[in-house]
């Protein structure tokens, strides 16, 4: 009995490269959460209401806890201008302790800030990447406030909309010692804007 | 190091600062060019989106920097082979040459332990399916991807933040497919849908007289295996004193011919040269 052993394997072979790359899919939604979306639509007037965004650094995969459980990235920060004229806006990093990088566009040559300035046409939306470094602080299982995200009209200085940053570790108990890690504005203090939806 | 390995490297500095960001000249003047004001960096290159687009049914915008691009790099492989792949794809080129700094007895011969070419036209299958069955792995497994934030983070002097995919990608690519694998190009032959296209339309292009293709007159061959030791991609191998090549996974950097003191290889139009016993087709081998 003739067996085409060689084709076999191939199909064989063809079968594992396939199964690859959709088990790299699957993977790829499994540690979907180690980076963060948020979207504010501002409107030139009020308070634009968002979601805080909350990072835990215990729901990372394997390979980003052992190398880099600290840097985090908010990949899409899309700010909607559903305003009927451009607005010019400042997105503003506040009360980080570590760097913050706001990034728009394509990479260029000078590193950026964490204030990014520029006009949002009516009815566009701009995307911004923040990276964060949340090296030498400790978290527990309750969410601790890191930072917030702030967009102002640098026209009229008006507060246009702000998105809170929270961080917390879902496998680390509760340490009531343990100081906050930030001296920002209070989270009741965010609260008040009655604006904010938590995740 | 000889003239076509200078101008190798040469090309493959000219492919960093094409096609990678913050540089992208490829696609800042392609963009300029088609008036808009479309992001530059090596995204707006990516093969996946127009072949989304097309597989979709979505419309089809022919003017932008990916549709080019994408015809361009099948043209420039059916007329020249990988032409991309060969000289000017530096993510391809990086785990090359550190590759060349292991010791050989450290490396780990892939392309002959598992044959690549069903791998490689798999995952290529299984990249186009991803999004339609387990969401796109486009920019998690993408070593193009990888090397712009090599060459940002170089420029910026701050990497920033990696996914876990990213990780992932960096250990095979640099890594288990890099510096450990003999000619450091084990990404390219098994994870690269980009190579893996430029390979298929080239494999079609060769059987033309026309075009250029690696040819070769087996009455010069003295069976040195110099070529096969050379080889990159594994593309060529030598059995029972015959040289066999494998299209389906040449990049055709030149390199074999390069090396070939007796010029039973070359890189050029005409007939190929390669006979049936030559061209290794191991599906249709039969065993009892």
């Amino acid at each position: 009995m003739l067996i085409k052993k060689s084709y076999l394997s191939s199909v064989m072979l063809l079968i594992v490269g396939i199964s690859f790359a959709l088990g790299f899919g699957y993977y790829k939604n499994a540690v979907a959460k180690e980076q963060a979306t948020a979207t504010v639509a501002i409107n030139g007037e009020r308070i634009a209401a968002t979601k805080s965004i909350v990072f835990d650094i215990a729901d990372q995969g394997t390979p980003k806890k052992w190398l880099q459980p600290n840097q985090i990235l908010i990949a899409s920060y899309l700010i909607k201008n559903e305003s009927k004229n451009p607005l010019d806006i400042q997105v503003e990093a506040v009360d980080f302790v570590k760097q913050v990088v706001l990034e728009v566009g394509s990479p260029d040559l000078q590193k950026p800030s964490a204030i990014y300035t520029g006009a949002v046409g009516s009815g566009k939306t701009l995307r911004v990447k923040v990276k964060m470094d949340l090296a030498d602080q400790h978290f527990s299982q309750t969410k601790q406030q890191i930072g917030v995200l702030q967009i102002v009209d640098t026209q009229t200085g008006a507060l246009l909309g702000t998105t809170s940053v929270y961080a917390m570790n879902s496998t680390q108990s509760l340490d009531l010692d343990q100081k906050p890690v930030t001296p920002s504005t209070p989270h009741e203090a965010h609260e008040s804007h009655g604006s904010h939806e938590e995740k | 190091m000889n003239q076509r390995e200078i101008k190798r490297i040469l090309g493959y500095f000219a492919g960093l600062f094409l096609f990678f960001a913050p540089f992208a000249y490829y696609q800042k003047t392609l963009s300029a060019w088609l008036g808009g004001s479309q992001a530059s960096d090596i995204h707006s290159f990516c093969l996946r989106i127009p072949l989304l687009n097309v597989l979709t049914g979505q419309s089809i915008e022919i003017f932008n920097v990916g549709i080019i691009s994408l015809l361009l790099l099948v043209s420039a492989a059916f007329f020249l082979g990988p032409f991309f792949c060969a000289h000017l794809c530096a993510s391809g080129a990086l785990p090359e040459y550190l590759s060349r700094l292991m010791p050989k007895r450290f490396k780990i011969d892939w392309q002959r332990s598992v044959n690549p070419v069903p791998i490689r036209y798999g995952f290529f299958v299984g990249y186009l399916l991803s999004p339609f069955l387990a969401g796109s792995i486009a920019c998690a497994l993408c070593n193009y991807s990888f090397m712009e934030r090599l060459i940002v983070g170089g420029v910026q002097g701050d990497i920033g933040p990696l996914g876990s995919t990213a990780i992932i990608t960096a250990i095979l690519w640099l890594g288990i497919f890099g510096v450990m694998a003999k000619g450091g190009r084990g990404f390219c032959s098994y994870l690269c849908p980009v190579g893996a296209l430029q390979s298929a339309v080239h494999s079609v292009g060769a059987r033309f007289g026309f075009t250029y293709k690696l040819r070769f007159i087996p009455s010069k061959c003295v069976n040195c295996k110099q070529c096969v030791k050379k080889c990159p991609m594994g593309a060529l191998s030598h059995k029972d004193g015959v040289l066999s090549y494998v299209v389906y996974n040449c990049i055709t950097c030149g390199q074999c011919a390069g090396v070939c003191a007796k010029k039973a290889l070359s890189y050029g139009t005409g007939e190929s040269g390669w006979q049936k016993e030559n061209a290794r087709e191991p599906e249709l081998e039969l065993v009892k």
